[in-house]
């Protein structure tokens, strides 16, 4: 397979910005002005390193098999990718083993496999489920397909008004029924990083499991599963630099293996009878038929990617980036930025005078610069900090420099220039 | 996309209030971008008499709907259905031949080359024609749905919505 020169433990490859964009095509790409593309809409989708492109053509052109069947060479080879990237994905989040990575098709996939199969194990009717205002849909709707299926109860954990995530809040909301509390890592709005590791605490003090949501912080926090202590963990491969198609879920050894299977299929059993199966062990049993295979080797490669910078030069560089972009946006007096009581990661959300969201996005694309605006599938929290009509949003990755928020001003400027006439 | 005639119609929006004596109203949501409008209609003698739009939305949406208020007016129901029928065949496929006398909307042609923006341009048709096919509103529940500019079906004698997710935010 492709590798990507480098890994946790080589020597680290210098962080030079200009060298990071050669290794993406996608991002010499230009409009019929000739401007390139501004790619700021990283928390949706990151674009994809040359070796991550050539993984997937590598395995499909050189090696495609199923994995964990063929007796052939390529079906070996398949195996020993497909397996490789569990093993990068452990040791990048620092995961005891192996097997506490599960694959899925994305992080959305793994929230709702593990609404199922803790609901199915753990949830009586009438327990609680905590989510926070801050959740991206994805980390609502399966608890609440929880709610309508097994009689839980979910009860919101509401912002400050500044977007804060106070932990005395919690305390307010556990109780003797709270069996779980999932939230994430990394607003994909607000940019915000919860105290991660204070509310896991205050959480198990109480008994209740912690899902994190890491689908955003996964390409931009260094994440430790152990010194977390949280007990379930999920993220996707494409908002790390990696195919779609790709996720995982984490979860410790002893409480996976306390849970039942989810989908049926191939893999994820031992033995069957016409009425009857045996599961397998962790990891396989939850992951059931044909994975996508190519994806998840490119995940691997991206986690490689990634993992030959150093991480703390890759923080410094995106957080001046982000820095410099909160502060030529609050510096132009028809920008009003969202609430971030914390630095902001990776995002900068805002609104323009006078402008709805999606005309902002629309208007900056003549200029070939991508910008999300709406509710970025976080309608509760639009709700509470009182956006009717959602937040344009400026996402960034390690290959977004200064130059990239200057061409957003100007393009900001020209928008609200038209709409002066 | 954003040509003068639409920029025009989003600042000065023409028929931007609510009908005190409406006979027909509907709410039109896009739940994914929080645009919301409502069309009132005064319908007497089977044309629509009166027309107007309330709401909040993009300057697409808000041009567009404007735009329709002018086009729609006046005419016979049956013409006026037809033709926010046409509209929408034009702007939801873009293989669709142009309606005779665009005018003004003709300012709408860039949005077919953007689907995530089609949602913006089509609400309002999508309300009137809604609007159209409610029963008439009655002169006991006139006044609230007048006060409230809600949805038909959202609204009470009292004015409160029996629908809480109806989101049209009064
Ligand atoms: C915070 C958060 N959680 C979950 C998801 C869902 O990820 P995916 O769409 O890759 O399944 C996203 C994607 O936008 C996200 O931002």
């Amino acid at each position: 397979m492709a590798e990507a020169t480098g890994n946790g433990g080589c020597a680290k490859r210098p962080l030079d910005v200009a060298s990071i964009r050669d290794d993406f095509p996608s991002l010499s790409h230009r409009n019929s002005n000739g401007q390139s593309i501004v790619w700021l809409d990283n928390s949706a989708t990151t674009q994809k390193p040359r070796c991550v492109i050539d993984a997937l053509t590598d395995f499909y052109t050189n090696y495609n098999a199923n994995v964990h069947r063929g007796y052939y060479e390529w079906g070996q080879r398949a195996t020993e990718a497909y397996e490789g990237t569990r093993k990068r994905l452990a040791d990048f989040i620092h995961a005891d083993a192996a097997e506490e990575i599960i694959f899925t098709r994305g992080a959305t996939e793994a929230l709702n496999a593990l609404a199922e199969i803790i609901g199915q194990r753990y949830f009586q009717p009438n327990d609680e489920v905590i989510v926070t205002e801050l959740e991206h849909h994805s980390n609502q709707i399966p608890w609440q397909m929880q709610q309508a299926k097994r009689g839980i109860r979910i009860k919101g954990w509401r912002l400050e008004e500044d977007g804060r995530l106070d932990p005395s809040r919690l305390e307010e909301l556990l109780t003797p029924k709270t069996k779980l509390l999932a939230f994430s890592h990394l607003s994909n709005v607000l940019g915000l990083i919860p105290p991660v590791k204070e509310i896991i605490k205050r959480a198990h003090a109480n008994g209740t499991l912690v899902v994190i949501d890491a689908a955003q912080a996964l390409a931009h926090v260094a994440i430790d599963v152990k010194d977390l202590d949280c007990d379930f963990l999920v993220g996707s491969a494409h908002k790390a630099y990696g195919p779609t198609g790709a996720g995982f879920f984490y979860g410790k050894r002893a409480l996976l293996e306390t849970l039942p299977p989810w989908h049926g299929g191939g893999t994820m059993m031992e033995t069957v009878e016409i009425d009857r199966f045996t599961p397998a062990e962790v990891p396989f049993r939850f992951e059931a038929g044909t994975p996508p295979i190519a994806d998840i080797i490119g995940f691997g490669v991206a986690i490689d990617y990634l993992r030959q910078f150093d991480w703390e030069a890759l923080s410094k560089h995106e957080e001046d980036v982000v820095q410099y972009a909160e502060e030529r946006l609050s510096a132009l007096s028809f920008i009003r930025l969202a609430p971030c009581p914390t630095r902001r990661t990776a995002v900068v959300s805002f609104l323009v005078d006078g402008l709805h969201p999606h005309d902002v996005a629309s208007l900056v694309c003549d200029d070939n610069i991508a910008l999300r605006a709406g509710f970025h599938c976080c309608q509760p929290l639009m709700k509470r900090l009182n956006y009717p009509s959602g937040l344009v949003r400026a996402s960034f990755g390690l290959y977004n420099t200064r130059e990239d928020v200057d061409r957003l001003v100007v393009a900001l400027k020209r928008a609200v220039e038209i709409f002066k006439r | 996309m954003y040509r003068e005639v639409l920029l025009a119609h989003n600042e000065q929006p023409h028929h931007f209030y609510a009908l005190s004596q409406p006979t027909h109203a509907a709410h039109g949501h896009n739940p994914l971008c929080g645009d919301e409008i409502t069309v009132h209609l005064r319908i007497e003698s089977d044309r629509i008499k009166e027309i107007s739009f309330t709401g909040q939305g993009c300057a697409i949406c808000k041009a567009s709907a404007s735009l329709m208020t002018l086009r729609l007016e006046g005419l016979s129901v049956t013409d006026a259905e037809k033709n926010a029928q046409g509209i929408l065949k034009w702007l939801n496929d873009a293989t669709a031949e142009q309606p005779d006398n665009l005018g003004e909307l003709e300012a709408l042609l860039g949005v077919r080359k953007f689907p995530m923006r089609i949602k913006c341009a089509t609400l309002a048709w999508h309300a009137f024609l809604k609007a159209l096919n409610q029963p008439a509103i009655s002169d006991t529940n006139k006044e609230s749905s007048a006060s409230c500019g809600c949805c038909g079906n959202g609204s009470t004698p009292n004015g409160k919505h029996l629908n809480d997710g109806c989101g049209c935010g009064s």
